[in-house]
């Protein structure tokens, strides 16, 4: 494998953007992952240091139906290769991240690829891991490592209850409602990910009923836009899901399978995907194949692998997402070595 | 051996590619083709080459059937950068097709048309599968992990 220089943190496409009170918000994302916390408020973007120094770690406390809650993504345990040989360790180091965190985050998405192949004992490991975590609930929705062997038979034992389908689900919390959607079951060759009809025609139903001023996020393993069609980094039938959530004020995906943070903002969508706990890929179209990344001294790996926050401010017209990579000994500290 | 063959395959095609198999195929192995056609292939001088660990070994899918008859051809695919190698292999009745994982990610041999004539499973690094194709025909298959990976194997 050729040597890859993956400078990049994050990406951000401005031409998405939608108007003049976007570029600010957009400026602001480039900070994404030193610790800032953006919230948006009737349109206005302000910024504030999160916990940045120990006077201001005793901030108010979470007002009235804010919440945190975070995004951990492909931890792959059963990988065993060049960059990462301990991925257990990465997990085990983001969970720690994560209950190291100011506010204890209310639950915890995992956005798939928990296993490598499957295995039941790479299950159990996460299960055992993510015990540790500091948080209320945790929420899954499978990646293509983890249905591929058996159609999902061993990951819907595990981790389908409350699901319907592939793994499929929704829940509200404090007036935010969460749709977890499974686009890895039934991948047909040359193809991207893919929701399917049945799971369609469920989504439309489930949000039928909801105002447009109801805060949605929308959780999914493969990036629900077209990232890489070469390297099946996109879902084919995504836009009918965009299509039923663009009324909607505030919407904010969240996936991962990419394995790096890019962030992309259209109308009132924000899609966010999250680094991997486990090995970097490269970015689109950076390298002959979307593989792990080989070549990363084990100092800057830590760098590379990470988790996401995100904080939702009652009343609030987006969810600011904050990513931390495994670097940072405690998040928010406002620095990274 | 399967990085040299594999941009011979490039420049040449599959014809050339199956001359250049023939004359391999003396050296590997004979797998016992089995009802189950879970049957590894391992090639002894690209095992020497290739592995040092000797985990491969250990994690190879087996026929476990020692005896050797004459079996036909058996033809190799090297699955290596997510891409199938030769992508388009052309082989006749009776011969065998052997998948070795040269990528460092888990990849399957999974034949689109159900019911499905084959499907390798999860090989990891190193593992290795085979199937032998009794009926002519043209067999699309695919990477079940990622889907965006195609081959296709015609039988004559």
């Amino acid at each position: 494998m050729e040597r890859i220089e993956n400078e990049t943190n994050a990406e951000i496409n401005p031409r998405d953007s939608d108007g003049i009170d976007r570029r600010k918000f957009l400026e602001c994302m480039a900070w994404a992952g030193t610790g800032v916390v953006l919230t948006v408020s009737g349109g206005v973007v302000s910024s504030r240091l999160f916990a940045g120094n120990p006077a201001e770690a005793s901030q108010k406390p979470a007002e009235k139906g804010d919440f945190t809650f975070v995004q951990i993504s492909d931890s792959h345990i059963g990988f065993n290769h060049a960059p990462n040989t301990d991925v257990k360790g990465t997990l085990q180091k983001a969970i720690d991240r994560v209950n190291a965190l100011d506010t204890r985050p209310a639950l915890m998405l995992h956005t798939g690829d928990l296993t490598h192949l499957s295995k039941p004992e790479e299950f159990d490991a996460v299960s055992e891991i993510l015990k540790g975590a500091k948080t209320d609930r945790i929420f899954y929705v499978p990646g293509e490592h983890d249905f591929f062997t058996d159609d999902g038979k061993r990951y819907l034992e595990r981790f389908g209850k409350g699901t319907q389908g592939t793994g499929w689900r929704s829940f509200d919390y404090r007036g935010v409602h969460f749709v977890g959607l499974v686009n890895v079951a039934n991948l047909k060759p040359g193809g991207l990910g893919t929701l399917g009809k049945e799971q369609l025609e469920w989504l439309n139903k489930d949000l039928k009923s909801l105002g447009d001023g109801v805060p949605v996020v929308v959780y999914a393993h493969v990036p629900l836009w077209t990232v890489y069609a070469d390297w099946g980094w996109g879902t084919e039938d995504s836009e009918q899901a965009l299509q039923m959530l663009r009324r909607f004020g505030s919407v904010t995906v969240l996936n991962g399978h990419i394995h790096q943070v890019l962030q992309k903002v259209e109308g009132h969508i924000t899609f966010h995907t999250a680094r991997s706990t486990a090995f970097p890929q490269p970015a689109p179209g950076k390298a002959k194949s979307p593989g792990p990344i080989k070549d990363v001294p084990a100092d800057k790996l830590k760098k590379m692998l990470g988790m996401a926050s995100v904080k939702y401010v009652e009343h609030g017209k987006s969810l600011a997402v904050i990513d931390a990579d495994l670097s940072d000994t405690k998040m928010g500290t406002g620095s990274s070595p | 051996m399967c990085h040299i063959l594999r941009k011979f395959a490039a420049k040449s095609g599959p014809v050339l590619v199956g001359l250049a198999m023939l004359g391999l195929a003396s050296c590997m192995q004979r797998v016992e083709p089995s009802s189950k056609t879970t049957a590894v292939a391992e090639h002894a001088s690209m095992k020497s080459a290739a592995h040092e660990s000797g985990e491969n070994a250990a994690k190879a899918k087996t026929s476990g059937d020692a005896g050797g008859r004459s079996a036909a051809e058996s033809h190799q695919i090297a699955i290596d950068n997510f891409t199938f190698s030769p992508a388009e292999l052309t082989i006749s009745a009776g011969e065998t097709v052997a998948w070795i994982n040269r990528d460092d990610v888990p990849h399957t041999a999974t034949a689109v048309k159900k019911p499905r004539e084959f499907d390798s499973g999860a090989l990891d690094t190193d593992q290795g599968f085979s199937h032998q194709f009794t009926a002519r025909g043209t067999y699309e298959y695919f990477c079940a992990i990622h889907p965006h990976m195609t081959g296709k194997i015609i039988v004559q």
